[in-house]
């Protein structure tokens, strides 16, 4: 049986590399993603993924599993670097993703990121950032609802909600006409 | 894409069973947001520099030991043009998607259906063009698609389990091109799917000529790149250089929660608005548990009459000036009622936070359907727990040509298309066959949105159609079913060969195919 997190983070500090290398390989890909479908532009992504994994690991020590798990606790890091990363480039608005970037903004986005997302970018940016970031999570980076309450840091109760609600308007307007359905 | 958008709604509607009958809409949504997931682009080159990195870091310092943290600098800041350019590849990329999966209408004399002349003069709103385009002007019409909604429970569920044998559910299972061989037969315990029969006992009348088919056409609009003149955006880039560009979609917008957000699109001819709601406000949204969440739920008292439901959204449609003259009298999608009355838990059932009123189109005074029975209209959502309408969608130009076609003239195949439950409908081929009664049709107009391959173009049409109300549905069938609609083109009423659509899984059990 693979070993938990905490367990992996118990190993690391007391001096084993290969339980960071777990760790590692466990989040760095789902960091990243996590990153990039808030920020839509790889440097960037990798940008923040880097700083989160040198302060979560710099930082380990006031990590307590006590008061939460792991991987809600490196995700909030993360999140909250990029929105670091928004806040530091003083937009008109106060921005926490990619998302909410007013039209006339001059931020750097992968432009087959934002093509991609053009057709959809309508309907995620109606929703609040904790609804959309629950959407994204359970479409985009398929988690289920237990690891996603785990890296939201709410309950799994919360995260249904949010996503029933945030889902709402699916079922009343079709998203795309009928011009892009079949894009895969 | 990953994910199967059958599986997501499913979970969706498990999580919300009052979503079921929306289903159709809601898988086609979901699957334009899997599609929509960008290739985050992440290089193993990076995981591997990084992991570099970080040892080389992390082995300088103790797990424990705090540091001053690197400042981020946004490196990433470019000037405007590429956000600019990014936006007419939008432009220039979304107008030749292909959309494979449905059918290419060939047109008759060569002629693509969407380069059939359209005088302005020939378009009216929501009644027949008194000039109708010559027969068959939009082409062949598209063969039907199969749609699984009619099988009330996902097969996923349990399994393509079958086994039936006899019944007048046969006929089915020879049409729909389905090896019997290769239907697992059903074990103990495992799901048994279930299909229904709508029987109709009485008489149908069938047109003495050709019906017209109705196109609708897009509005045609003036507004282009004219309008950024004055703007930052001519300061960055000279648009007039690029011909030809159209105004495609406006969004008019505040950020602060309770003002109404518009979005015209100028493509498709339509409106819509919504709501900024702040849900974070709500008290439940520091609900930890699922006691917490039931505290503050819906409750059966908290949901207004149909009578005060269409007062409210005659009101917000009233001060909104929203245009009424092609739409008809509102209807309720109040399919939750017959989840609710048939739950077996009432005191944990979750009612919906929000209601859908249906102001259905009309054209020449008959109301326009969904293949699967729905009105198709405006619908207004109507909060309640905001006490107020939210969002208006589907406000739509009303302009159309028309074109003759071959009238449904074979009683037969209307009936085999009744009895199916529409001219979609897919079945388990080893479902449990059970009936449902419909009643004398009305006259409606079906709602079918087509796609030309060759132009890569969407079009939608309206035929002439009728409509069964259901009168009796078996608990069984776990199924809301209000019509069956019937589209009255001959065209139409061809028996599908074989299932495609929205794919569904179909487990084979070892050694079931041989």
């Amino acid at each position: 049986m693979d070993a938990t997190d905490e367990q992996l983070v118990a190993d690391y500090r007391s001096g084993s590399s290969d339980a960071f290398e777990t760790l590692y390989e466990r989040y760095v890909r789902r960091l990243y993603d996590f990153v990039y479908f808030k920020t839509h532009h790889r440097e960037t992504a990798e940008d923040i993924v880097s700083q989160t994994f040198l302060q979560a690991f710099q930082n380990l020590g006031t990590f307590d599993s006590d008061r939460g798990v792991f991987s809600a606790w490196i995700h909030r890091i993360a999140r909250n670097l990029t929105f670091d990363h928004f806040r530091a480039m003083k937009l008109s608005v106060p921005i926490d993703d990619a998302w909410d970037i007013p039209s006339n903004a001059d931020v750097a986005r992968d432009a087959d990121a934002t093509l991609k997302v053009e057709k959809v970018r309508a309907y995620l940016q109606t929703l609040s950032p904790d609804q959309r970031e629950i959407i994204l999570l359970r479409l985009w980076q398929d988690l289920p609802f237990k690891e996603i309450a785990a890296i939201t840091g709410k309950s799994e109760a919360a995260c249904k909600m949010a996503y029933k609600r945030g889902t709402e308007r699916l079922r009343d307007e079709l998203l795309i006409a009928f011009l892009l359905l079949f894009l895969s | 894409m990953p994910q199967d958008p059958f599986t997501i709604v499913s979970e969706l509607i498990e999580i919300d069973p009052s979503l079921e009958p929306h289903r159709a809409m809601l898988e086609l949504n979901v699957r334009s947001i899997l599609v929509s997931r960008p290739d985050t682009q992440f290089s193993t080159e990076f995981k591997q520099r990084l992991l570099r990195e970080l040892t080389e870091k992390l082995d300088l310092v103790q797990p424990s030991t705090p540091h001053s943290l690197m400042i981020m600098v946004n490196k990433f800041l470019y000037t405007g043009a590429g956000a600019v350019v990014g936006g007419l590849l939008v432009f220039f990329v979304s107008r030749n998607l292909p959309m494979p999966g449905l059918t290419t209408p060939e047109p008759e004399s060569g002629k693509k259906a969407v380069d059939v002349a359209v005088d302005a003069g020939d378009a009216v709103q929501g009644d027949v063009p008194s000039q109708p385009l010559p027969p068959k002007a939009f082409g062949d019409l598209p063969q039907p698609q199969a749609h699984p909604t009619i099988s009330a429970r996902p097969q996923s569920a349990g399994g393509g389990a079958g086994g039936a044998t006899g019944m007048e559910g046969m006929e089915y299972r020879e049409e729909s091109g389905t090896d019997a061989k290769m239907i697992a037969p059903v074990e103990p315990g495992m799901y048994q799917p279930i299909s229904v029969d709508f029987i109709y006992k009485g008489e149908i009348t069938l047109p003495e000529d050709d019906v017209l088919v109705m196109r609708r056409e897009m509005p045609k609009t003036e507004a282009n790149a004219s309008l950024l003149k004055g703007t930052f955006a001519s300061s960055l880039i000279d648009v007039s250089k690029l011909p030809n560009l159209p105004l495609q979609s406006v969004n008019l917008g505040r950020t602060d929660f309770g003002s109404f957000n518009v979005t015209v699109d100028f493509l498709n001819g339509t409106v819509s608005m919504y709501k900024n709601i702040d849900y974070s406000s709500r008290p439940e949204s520091t609900c930890s548990d699922e006691a917490c969440f039931a505290r503050y739920r819906v409750k059966m008292s908290d949901i207004p009459s149909e009578k005060e439901l269409f007062a409210m959204t005659d009101k917000f449609m009233k001060e909104y000036a929203i245009d009424r003259r092609n739409l008809g009298e509102p209807m309720t999608q109040d399919d939750w009622r017959y989840w609710y009355e048939t739950s077996t838990d009432k005191t944990n059932y979750w009612f919906p936070e929000q209601l859908s009123v249906i102001y259905p189109y009309e054209i020449n005074g008959k109301p326009v359907f969904d293949e699967w029975g729905n009105p198709v209209g405006v619908n207004v959502t109507f909060d309640i727990r905001e006490n107020g309408v939210t969002g208006v969608w589907g406000l739509q130009t009303m302009d159309f040509t028309s074109s003759s076609y071959t009238a449904a003239d074979d009683l037969d195949a209307v009936m085999k298309v009744v009895r199916k439950g529409g001219r979609n409908e897919w079945r388990d081929p080893a479902a449990k066959i059970v009936e449902a009664s419909v009643k004398e049709p009305v006259d409606v107009y079906v709602q079918i949105n087509v796609w030309d391959q060759k132009s890569m173009f969407g079009e939608t049409l309206y035929v002439p159609a009728v409509a069964f109300p259901v009168t009796s549905m078996p608990m069984e069938a776990g199924l809301v079913r209000k019509y069956v609609v019937v589209p009255l083109a001959k065209e139409f009423l061809t028996v599908p060969q074989d299932p495609v659509g929205i794919p569904r899984p179909m487990p084979l059990m070892e050694g079931a195919a041989g």
